[in-house]
Parts: structure tokens; sequence; C-alpha cells
């Protein structure tokens, strides 16, 4: 399963915003045009799906009210998210947050057929069994999603598999080495906020993921001999890197690593996971060029769904014109303030570029600062 | 002498006749700025080369192809100016063509590249002459002496309006402040349609240059006396 599409109105600069996603999606453009608050927003569905919006929120030290937009009058966050497999679409989960309560107050998730129907104080489920609705009250308090609250039990297939692929979604986008170094007790299958649980998240990774994952960063890191975890009396993980040198064998602890390895282990331990959506913000930062074909070509191939945020026309040159074409989405922030997304190997200019260079070399190659107008002029549909 | 040429379609340097994206001789269905080169080339060395087979086109398609397999990265910065990547890359992938060619020929290969430079791949962004020197470049990184940058200000529809407007060769040289956006209500092209009486063709402007009904000599613009200069250092007749 991945997301095919998502659709947003009042979240921060996300008004009236629409993004296609490809497998591999590739967000650019100017500072504050919004690449950054995609991933928040994604981040935001799957804390719906946990559950525990005052925690999200308190971890990212944000007040509720500044989710949604300045931009607007409106109160709520209304979302429209479009799933498919296989590029066909299986359900589309629609949404209204209303942030000063903390909770989604309608909700629908339509497949075929309405499986799940939740406004005004009632909530009706498809039960696939049975072959009828059913409809009750909501006489119970939840958080977020009314899914959060909801024995799998008692939902659609469908549905159960919308909200473990959004629960199983996890966005690294503040991702920060001092995070990365830091002793934690466990990591309940997450990296968590700045990555800060990565010693555990190793720790907990099935052991097999685990060489796995050490046999992939060789290619790199050939001196690499383990990535292991070592456990304090209070049951804290701390991370050990061992690399073999000519007569020496290094032990060296997270808190002496360098930063990009740090990021890789990161980078590829979310890889190896279960989890099936990885976002990371962007994605350059402490990479050597001398990997970083290695590193996006593992993110293209990788099982999961990826979205990655970048300024670096390197990155982009190592994709192929097909993984680029559906896959880098140029943002951009109108007059009136609002972020639009627009693929950027189809504005005609770019799409005339790549027909003679590398993605990377188009982009750099192009004043982003005056592409606003022949965004302007394409027709509708493409914009 | 061959000559090579490679533009953006019938209506400027010409096409292959079918699909093939390369051809010679009476394959190639030469259009109007391929005949106005072949008089500059007659004037300078007394024969007509259309009238021989020592001449060649490649596609648009062949050249990017090419373009394509150049992997050396050029990033704009202080010495690259943006929105001129194209036009270098271009130049690069024709002078390797060309000098193939050459010596696949035997002979002394002369490239004529034709674009726009307010065309589709800058919609309007950059500087006319940080394409042009990109494009001279993009032929001498590849060590190829002889290519020609054929590239109109904004683009080809101002050289012919210079020709066929109500004072014709007069004041031509503000038509290159002009937008080259097809789609603007005073586009160059809709202008152009207008003098014509019709749409532009192939056909119709070879008659025109070949019946002599206007004088390529005459236009007074920079990216033409640029484009005409510059054939006439390679031909060694300045």
């Amino acid at each position: 399963m991945q997301i095919r599409s998502i659709t947003v109105n009042n979240f921060k600069s996300l008004v009236d915003f629409k993004l296609d996603l490809a497998k591999f999606t590739c967000l650019i453009g100017l500072n504050g045009s919004g690449k950054s608050t995609v991933l928040q927003f994604i981040d935001f569905l799957s804390q719906l799906m946990r559950g525990d919006m005052k925690g999200w929120l308190a971890e990212r030290k944000w007040r509720s009210n500044e989710l949604k937009s300045q931009f607007t009058k409106s109160r709520k966050i209304d979302f429209e998210i479009e799933f498919a497999k296989r590029g066909k679409r299986i359900a589309t989960w629609q949404g209204s947050y209303t942030p000063a309560i903390g909770r989604c107050l309608r909700e629908v998730i339509v497949s075929e057929r309405t499986l799940l129907n939740s406004s005004g104080g009632f909530i009706e489920t498809y039960n696939v069994k049975t072959n009828c609705s059913a409809k009750s009250a909501v006489n119970f308090d939840y958080d977020g999603s009314i899914l959060s609250a909801l024995k799998e039990t008692l939902l659609h297939p469908t549905v159960v598999e919308v909200k473990r692929f959004l629960l199983s979604s996890e966005s690294l986008d503040t991702l920060t080495p001092d995070q990365l170094r830091q002793r934690t007790k466990a990591a309940n299958g997450s990296l968590g906020h700045g990555g800060k649980n990565l010693a555990a998240f190793l720790n907990e990774l099935y052991i097999l993921k685990r060489v796995d994952l050490i046999k992939k960063l060789k290619a790199i890191y050939p001196r690499l001999r383990l990535v292991t975890t070592r456990s304090s009396r209070g049951g804290l993980k701390q991370l050990i890197v061992t690399e073999d040198y000519a007569k020496t064998r290094l032990r060296t602890h997270a808190r002496h690593l360098n930063d990009g390895m740090l990021r890789i282990l990161a980078i590829f331990a979310e890889m190896s996971s279960d989890h099936q959506f990885l976002l990371f913000d962007e994605i350059e930062n402490g990479i050597n060029p001398e990997i970083v074909e290695f590193v996006i070509d593992a993110l293209v191939e990788a099982k999961q769904q990826v979205l990655v945020t970048t300024h670096s026309p390197m990155i982009l040159n190592y994709l192929n014109d097909d993984v680029a074409k559906p896959g880098v989405m140029y943002l951009y922030k109108t007059p009136q303030g609002h972020t639009q997304a627009v693929p950027f190997f189809e504005i005609p200019s770019l799409a005339e570029k790549l027909t003679v260079m590398g993605p990377g070399e188009a982009f750099v190659d192009t004043n982003l600062t005056e592409l606003a107008d022949e965004i302007d002029a394409m027709p509708a549909k493409e914009a | 002498m061959y000559f090579l040429f490679s533009g953006e379609g019938a209506t400027d340097l010409g096409v292959c006749d079918g699909t093939s994206n390369s051809c010679e001789g009476k394959a190639f269905l030469y259009g109007p700025l391929t005949i106005v080169t072949a008089q500059i080339v007659e004037a300078a060395h007394g024969y007509n080369f259309l009238e021989g087979h020592s001449f060649g086109y490649v596609s648009k398609q062949a050249l990017s192809e090419r373009a394509k397999t150049i992997k050396q990265i050029r990033l704009a910065g202080k010495e690259h100016a943006r929105e001129t990547a194209y036009f270098y890359k271009n130049a690069r992938a024709l002078a390797q063509i060309a000098l193939a060619r050459q010596k696949e020929k035997r002979d002394v290969v002369v490239a004529l590249l034709f674009r726009d430079t307010d065309g589709t791949a800058s919609a309007g962004r950059g500087q006319y002459e940080a394409k042009r020197q990109s494009m001279v470049n993009g032929f001498e990184v590849e060590g190829f002496a002889s290519g020609v940058a054929v590239l109109p200000k904004p683009k080809s529809e101002a050289w012919w309006i210079c020709t066929l407007k109500k004072n014709p060769y007069r004041d031509c040289r503000q038509l290159e402040d002009r937008s080259g956006n097809d789609d603007s209500p005073k586009s160059l092209k809709k202008e152009l349609k207008i003098l014509l009486g019709e749409p532009a063709s192939r056909e119709l402007l070879n008659q025109k240059v070949e019946d002599h009904d206007l004088d390529f000599d005459r236009i007074d613009m920079p990216s033409y006396n640029e484009f005409r200069k510059r054939l006439e250092d390679v031909l060694g007749a300045r």
C-alpha cells in the first residue's frame, strides 16, 4: 500500500494544497516553500491514528492553535488522503480535524463503498462478514482520529490497513546528531523525535535485519564490523560501532561517532524496519558526495514508500528520469503565502531541459525565483 | 566542406524525410535558414552546397540522446550563469557528432546549431549573451573549431518579421526586446502569421528566400549579425 495523493486545507501554509506521491517522492523548492510542512502534515496524520495529539504537540513544542493556517479564518483542518495498491486506488480517507478540541469531528473512509463514517456524534461501520453497516453513538472519548480508539476487530480489513499504514509511517523531519547520540531505554519501534531512540531502535531490530544492515553498510564503510548496543544498569541503550583497521579493532561510542555515519545508520535502520512510509527532511545533510548515489539508490529501491526533501542537485542527479518525472515535486508559495506543488519536470522548460541533461543539472540551471510566471501560465490541470 | 545542421524543426533549418533522426543529402528536407546559410556560403566560396550532397541533419531528438550520454555535470555558479546549460549541452552533443562525421567524411565539417533563445527551455529566463557564450563554450570544450551558433533573439520569428514588416529592415533591433512567449496576445508568432497571411510553413518560407522576395543580407539585428559573422569566420571569408 502507498499514499497516492494528499489534499489538505488549512494546515499551516497548506491551504487548498494537493500533492501526488510516487513510490519515491522528492520535494524541492526554495527555503520557506513548505517542504518541511508537508512532512509535518504526514506526521500529523500518523499521530491522529496514534491518538495522542497532546503528546505530539508537546514533543514538538507547538500549541494546538499553531497547526491551523493563519491565512484563513476556518477553525478546522480538512484533508483527503488517497491510498493505492499497484497504482489502483483502494481507499480514500477524508477527515476534518478541530485543533481546539484535538480530534477529528468528521471522518469518512470510502473504498468501493463507505467503510466508515463518523460524524455528528455517530459512527457507522461496514462489517464485511455480515455485509451490512452498523450505526452507533460515539459515547467514548478519543484523541485525534476515532480510529485510534476503535478495536481493529470492528473495522473493515481495508480500514485496518489504512490505519496500520499511517501508524507505520516515520517522519524524520527533525533528525539531529545530538539526539541520535542519546542513550535511551526503549524505542517501541520508532526512532523518535530527532532520532533520539536510535540506539534502542537498533537494539530492537531483529538480529537478521541487523546483520543485513551491516552487510549493506559495508559497501560504503568497508571497515565496519559490528553495530551493537550496550545496556547500562538503568536499561539505557548505548550505540557502539566496531571497525577493523590494519592492526586495531576500534570501538566507537555514539558520542564520538561522526554526524554523517549516525545519519546513515538512522536512514538504513529505518529501511530495515517494518515501517511502510519513510520521510526524511534534507536527506543530503552530513552525507559525503561519494556515497550519495548509494544512499539514493537504496531509498529508491526501498521496500517502503519514501518521501525526502532536498536542496541538493547531487541528490536529484542520481535519480533516473523515470523516477524523477513522477517523483520530483516542486513546492512554491503563491503571492497569498499558500504552498502549492507541481511536478517539476512537467513544467515545460524543465521537461525540455531534462531531454539533454540530468535532473540535478536542470534544477540548478533554473532560476527558481522566476519560475512562478511559467507555472502560472501552465494549464490548470497541470499546475 | 561538409555542412551539418541541427535545429528545432521544419521552419528553421529543416527536418529529415520520414521518421529518421539523422539524414544526408536529399533525405534532408532543408528549411529556410539552411537556404540562408547556403547563400552566405555561396557568396564566400562561389558554390551552392545544396546542389551537392555534402550536407546533413541531426534531429533534436538525436541530439538530446547524445547530450544525455555526456555525464560530466555542469553546475551553475560564478562561471556559468543559470538557464544556459541547455545551450551548452546541445553544443557539446553536436560537436561530438560533427567530429565523428569529420573523421568519417575526411572533410572539414561546419556544424550549425539553431535554438530559439527564448524558447521552451527557458521561458523568458536568462540572458541572451550568456546563452550564446555557453553554446560557443560547448563547441570549444569538445575541441570543435567550426561550430556556428544560430541563436535568434528571442526567436526566429523576429528575423522574419524584420524582412516582412511594413518598413522592412528598419529599426529591427527593437524586435529583439519582444517576448518569445507564443501565448501572449502580441506574440511574434501571431504577428508573423498576419504578415505572411497564413501560418509559417517550410515551403512558404523556403520559397520567399529562394525567390529573393526578401533579403537576409539587409537584416541588422545583433543576434543575426552574430550568426552571420561567426559563419563567415568559419568559412574564412572575413
